[in-house]
């Protein structure tokens, strides 16, 4: 599905009840409120597509068996 | 607003939230068992914000509004997560989308600031619910400039996240494991492992522990 703008698409979340938006932007060079807003619509896209995963992020390193002990032995 | 009354208004909402994330906090060592100041290493596991299986942030929000966290499929590099709250008859409801979601410690920071959001209670002096308010929110986000309530909020709702994630009395047991690991393994990163630790970013830890 594709949203041609994001007017469009907020007056759309209006009329589902949008009563509060707020965002987490990562400052640096190239960000402008015209990116964040082709971001956010590019996420409700692939949203709206069904392109979400199942399951939330989970953890894909361990503690080193050592640091584990100094961490297990660590005592206040 | 002066630069004096704004700055009692921002400590005010610091303050504010800071007892909130607490009392959130509160719940959710509780619920889980865990100690609020605990005297062994083997007592620090990270707080859950939306793991199954244990009580988290997400499913304490979900006792005062229906929330919900999505993880999309798609990357991003100006806007990692965003939430939009909704009220139809008088039900409330919030939708997280979290894009940087292929790290986990990084998901995890995003999804507690956006979940905040259901926790800052004002009145809806900072709501953002129009398009020219949008566009203003997001000139002041892009360009990292002003404090008015909306920009505010925002700050806030990230100072609760990491009041949340790492429990002030977690510190001095955290400061200990912390020199232990550099201590008998010098050539370790022990910033990182203690972000394995706590499944947070090494930044926040870093401001925590008020490490140089």
């Amino acid at each position: 599905m594709k949203i041609n703008s994001f007017d469009t698409w907020f007056n759309d979340q209006l009329g589902k009840g949008l009563v509060d938006i707020k965002f987490a932007v990562t400052p640096g060079k190239g960000v402008t409120s015209a990116a964040i807003k082709n971001e956010l619509l590019a996420a409700e896209a692939m949203i709206a597509a069904g392109y979400v995963k199942g399951s939330a992020p989970y953890a894909t390193s361990v503690l080193p068996a050592e640091i584990m002990e100094v961490i297990n032995a660590a005592h206040i | 607003m002066t630069e004096n009354l704004e700055k009692q208004h921002i400590e005010y909402h610091i303050s504010e939230i800071t007892k909130a994330a607490k009392k959130l906090q509160s719940v959710i060592l509780e619920k889980n068992q865990m100690p609020f100041e605990p005297k062994n290493g083997n007592e620090i596991k990270p707080l859950p914000v939306f793991e199954l299986g244990q009580y988290s942030l997400l499913e304490f929000t979900q006792t005062i509004t229906d929330a919900e966290i999505i993880w999309p499929e798609t990357e991003s590099t100006f806007l990692p997560a965003y939430i939009i709250k909704y009220s139809v008859d008088q039900n409330s409801s919030a939708k997280i989308v979290v894009t940087a979601n292929e790290n986990y410690c990084e998901a995890r920071l995003l999804s507690a600031k956006e979940l905040m959001h259901c926790h800052i209670i004002d009145n809806g002096l900072s709501t953002t619910k129009t398009l020219p308010e949008v566009n203003e929110l997001l000139d002041s986000l892009a360009l990292g400039v002003s404090l008015d309530n909306q920009t505010m909020v925002d700050q806030i709702a990230w100072w609760g996240a990491s009041e949340f994630l790492i429990p002030e009395g977690w510190v001095p047991m955290l400061k200990k494991i912390y020199d232990d690991i550099r201590t008998k393994y010098p050539n370790h990163d022990a910033l990182l492992h203690m972000a394995q630790l706590l499944r947070v970013p090494t930044g926040l830890i870093k401001f925590k522990l008020r490490l140089p």
